[in-house]
Formats: structure tokens, C-alpha cells, sequence
């Protein structure tokens, strides 16, 4: 085992403890005589039963999450990622065939090129796992769930001991619950949908679609002052960071080379109407 | 730790059988004893590696120690182990810091390893019983390194202590010094009593509500087992007076053993 935390000065030859434990005059809480931690705490105290309510509550919802349907635990997480939700999306359309760990891992590294994310490779598959999106595979296919792997049993000198074993090399394999959602992911209806319901915005969007679409794209700050002083934008008060956000969730802009840039997508709305 | 010959949990079915106990017998005993407490202080106290996870799955597993809770323990582990795969360390990182850390929203929000939380009323961490086993500490002439953070009354602490007292108590049978030896069988009888004992059983009762792997699941049975072994030992040990004088004398010229 690696380092200890605790120093141990050997004691001398001979040398016995200096302190009968019976003398110490231990530091003692009075109030500690009263509380028996074996004993449920029923809360007189109101801060500890806010406290538990919240735990209770936070595991109810986790519980409730995992009782729907994977589809849809499938799309929230995608829809609660924002912009690392394509990548979730482009990850489990990897996924059709089964693929290494590393293969994933070098695909979604690759993906967050452009796409800085908190979130490496290994969180994202265990994510797109724990929602029923990928699952993990031998390399026939059979899911490794259905085959745990057992340790050996060998006999040293009478005694009977578990040695641990190595497990079949294992694959990311996308489930028919998560090509369905890439399948039904139209990135053109998130956009029209977007669009519809920020109708009263759709030149600011304009705007910012055609200044992305020149040569070089356009930084933020750019864009930040090409529509920020917009009258509508008082009230409430919104900057181009909340139009940039709308528009890449809905992949009509990306970015890349250090600016923003406005993709097929968007290019073909800025032509429509 | 890597060998059969130095399993983690020898039985104390040598006391038992026996009726007293030899001081080279109990040395061994106190030997393979801190090592069960190196291996479980290590496991509680920061997030497995790899070199840990080699060194685990180097490891053999005893089935049978007599103590269902150990053997559970062991059994989960070295099942766990065999189901490695690339993400596993990634996956016992999470599930350390959901097993004792949580998320902060609530302080029953996770199986906090500090002892200080099971035994203040507020569920605090450096309370009172920091300040006891920090007494303990130094009445002992050890005191915890600076590179390591936690607190003092934190379960890794207070395990490696053990190990520590068995170690000592090890080496005090080996050089003949058997009231060396008693008094600190009686130290750390005592210190299991009154503070591991006390609150590590509601402890790994939270363990059970919050990991996920089966790793540190295993890890709360093992260590509910092994801690009611050691009150078991100090109980054959110390239970009554014949239990008492159950150590050997050393022997005397031209007497007979035992």
C-alpha cells in the first residue's frame, strides 16, 4: 500500500505509553451524555428535517427518472447538455456497430474539438449508458449484463480464496432506444420550432445568421454589438449571448477557428421567407 | 498483501481452538490483523487508482472466515474486480464521492466517514470526538501527516491507528514485553468501544443506502465484519479473568508448556 497519513515514532526499547488513558481529561460536550446517534433523529431540530426532506426528495426524483421510458430519459439528458447535446447525438450514431472504448473515447475527443465540454469522453458514454442510449457489449454483441464475469475459486493449504479473473474485452454498442432518438432528431424542426416561438426576435436571429455567414464568421463581441442596443432587447433585457446559445442548440451556428459561423442550416433558413 | 500468505482476515478459530493463546500465535494474529486494517483504512481513504486496483486484483479473497458479513464483503469485491472494465475507476471515483461526499444539499446526504457527524447533534464534522481521539493520538506519540488533509477522527484515520496498535502489539510480543503487549490489547479494546464501534455500523448502514458498485458496498460489509471480529478477539481476550490469563507466561526454565 502507498504512503501513510499518520507518522509513527517507534517507541524505545522498553519505552511503555507515558499516558494512562483512565487519567485523560478528555475534551467532553455535556450535551453528548443526552444524544444517542443509534436513535433516529426526529428533528427538533428544523434545519435537520429540511435537510433530510431535501435528500429524500432528491433521490425520489432520481428513482422517478429511472422509471421512464429510456427514450425519454435519452432526450432529456441530450436536451439538458446544450451543446454538447450533438454530441451525444453524433456519438450514439457512432455507436451503431459495436466500437472499443478508445474508438469512442477518440470520437468524442475529436467531436469537442470546437466543443470545449467539462465532460470527457468516459462521463459522456457512462451518461448516454445510465440512460439506456448505449450499453456495453461483447464482441459477438451479447450485452455484458447478461454474462458477469466470475472469479476463480483455488484452494492454497486448505483454505478456499476468490482470485480475481479478467473480464471479456468489452464495446459500446448504441441500443434501438438511442438510434430512435437520432432518429427522430430533426434539427431543422428544432429550428422552425425555435423560430416560431421567438417570432417577434426573427431579425435579430437574421442578423446574427448573416454576420456569421461572411467570411471568417464573427466573434462575440462582434455580434454583441451589432444587436444588443436593439430597442426590443430592453425589454426584457437579452445580448446576443442568449440568440448565439438558441442557434447553436438548433445547429444553425457552430464554432470553429475561433468564431462563429453559421452552418447549412442556418444558411438555408437566412434564404427562406 | 499481494499473497496468500498474507491473507487479509485469519479466523480467530486458532484462539478458540486453543483455549489460551501463544504470544508467537497472537504476534501472528496482531501481524495479519493490521494488515486487514492497512487494506480497509486505504480503501476508505481517498479514490482508488490503478495502482490500488492491481494491487487488489493480485489479491486472493478468503470464502470462508467464519464472519458471513467478511465473507460478503470479500465476495463482492472479487466479483466486482472480475467485472473490470475501461471506465471502472472512473465509475469508483464517482461512487466514492457519492458514497461520502454527496452533494452537498443535505448533511444526510451522503455516508460521511468522520465521526464527528454520527456523534454531535448537528451532524458536524470537528466536533468533540476529533478532539478525544486527537487526545488519543498524541497520548500514543503519533500524530497525523501534514500532507494529508482530512480530519482526524476520519474513519482511515482511525483504522490506521488500529493498525498501528496491532503492528505495535506485534512487536511487543515478538521482544518478550507481553505487559507492553496487554496494555495495548486494553488501548485498543478500548478505542473500539468507544468510538469505532460506536458510530461505524450507522456508517456503513448509509454506505448501503448510497453506493452504487458493489465495490463499496462490499467494502461496508467487510468492514462491519472485521470490526465485529475484533470485538469478538478482545472479547476471548478479555471476557473474564481465565480469558484474562489466557496469554502465556513466558516460560520459565524447566517448566512445560501448556
Amino acid at each position: 500500500m502507498s504512503d501513510e497519513p499518520i507518522t509513527v515514532p517507534m517507541p524505545a526499547d522498553g519505552e511503555t505509553p507515558s499516558l494512562d488513558l483512565d487519567d485523560v481529561d478528555f475534551f467532553f460536550d455535556d450535551e453528548l451524555v443526552e444524544f444517542d446517534p443509534h436513535l433516529p433523529d426526529d428533528a427538533d431540530d428544523e434545519g435537520a428535517s429540511a435537510s433530510r426532506e431535501r435528500t429524500r426528495a432528491g433521490r425520489s426524483q432520481q428513482e422517478r427518472r429511472r422509471d421512464l421510458p429510456p427514450e425519454q430519459r435519452i432526450s432529456e439528458l441530450i436536451e439538458s447538455m446544450n451543446a454538447q447535446g450533438k454530441v451525444l447525438l453524433r456519438t450514439i450514431a457512432f455507436c451503431e456497430g459495436p466500437r472499443t472504448v478508445e474508438e469512442v473515447r477518440a470520437f468524442i475527443a475529436d467531436q469537442q474539438q470546437s466543443a470545449f465540454s467539462v465532460f470527457d469522453g468516459a462521463s459522456i458514454t457512462q451518461m448516454l449508458a445510465r440512460d439506456g442510449a448505449l450499453e456495453r457489449v461483447d464482441e459477438d454483441g451479447v450485452p455484458m449484463s447478461s454474462q458477469p464475469n466470475e472469479p476463480e475459486r483455488v484452494t492454497i493449504d486448505g483454505m478456499e480464496f476468490y482470485r480475481v479473473t479478467s473480464p471479456k474485452p468489452s464495446y459500446w454498442r448504441a441500443t434501438a432506444a438511442g438510434l430512435a432518438v437520432v432518429a427522430l432528431d430533426s434539427p431543422e424542426g428544432r429550428l422552425r420550432a425555435q423560430m416560431d416561438k421567438d417570432a417577434d426576435y426573427d431579425h435579430v436571429y437574421r442578423r446574427i445568421l448573416e454576420l456569421c455567414a461572411e467570411e471568417g464568421g464573427s466573434t462575440p463581441a462582434a455580434l454583441g454589438e451589432a444587436v444588443d442596443d436593439d430597442p426590443i432587447l430592453e425589454e426584457p433585457r437579452r445580448y446576443a449571448g442568449y440568440f448565439i446559445e438558441k442557434l447553436e442548440r438548433c445547429a444553425a451556428l457552430e464554432w470553429s477557428d475561433g468564431a462563429w459561423r453559421t452552418t447549412e442550416l442556418g444558411l438555408s433558413y437566412l434564404r427562406s421567407e | 498483501m499481494s499473497t496468500h500468505d498474507a491473507s487479509p482476515v485469519a479466523a480467530p478459530a486458532d484462539v478458540e481452538a486453543e483455549g489460551q493463546v501463544g504470544p508467537e500465535e497472537l504476534a501472528a494474529l496482531c501481524e495479519s490483523r493490521a494488515a486487514t486494517y492497512a487494506l480497509v483504512s486505504r480503501l476508505y481513504r481517498s479514490e482508488a487508482d490503478q495502482e490500488l486496483l492491481d494491487e487488489l486484483c493480485a489479491m486472493l479473497y478468503p470464502i470462508s472466515t467464519g464472519n458471513p458479513s467478511v465473507d460478503a464483503g470479500y465476495r463482492m469485491l472479487a466479483f466486482y474486480l472480475s467485472n473490470r472494465w475501461d471506465n471502472t475507476l472512473l465509475e469508483l471515483r464517482v461512487d466514492y464521492m457519492r458514497t461520502f461526499i454527496g452533494s452537498g444539499r443535505s448533511t444526510f446526504d451522503a455516508a460521511y466517514p468522520n465521526e464527528s457527524v454520527y456523534t454531535s447533534p448537528k451532524r458536524l464534522v470537528m466536533q468533540d470526538s476529533r478532539d478525544e481521539v486527537m487526545a488519543i493520538y498524541r497520548s500514543l506519540g503519533v500524530s497525523q501527516a501534514p500532507t494529508y488533509r482530512e480530519s482526524e477522527d476520519h474513519i482511515a484515520v482511525e483504522l490506521e491507528l488500529c493498525q498501528i496498535l496491532c503492528q505495535r502489539c506485534a512487536e511487543a510480543l515478538h521482544a518478550g514485553e507481553q505487559a507492553q503487549a496487554l496494555r495495548l490489547l486494553e488501548t485498543h479494546r478500548n478505542f473500539l468501544q468507544d468510538h469505532l464501534g460506536a458510530w461505524v455500523p450507522i456508517m456503513t448502514s448509509d454506505m448501503l443506502k448510497f453506493s452504487q458498485t458493489d465495490f463499496y458496498r462490499g467494502l461496508a460489509y467487510l468492514t462491519d465484519g472485521f470490526l465485529e471480529t475484533e470485538g469478538e478477539l478482545f472479547a476471548e481476550l478479555f471476557g473474564d479473568e481465565e480469558a484474562e490469563e489466557g496469554l502465556e507466561e513466558e516460560p520459565q526454565a524447566d517448566t512445560a508448556q501448556p
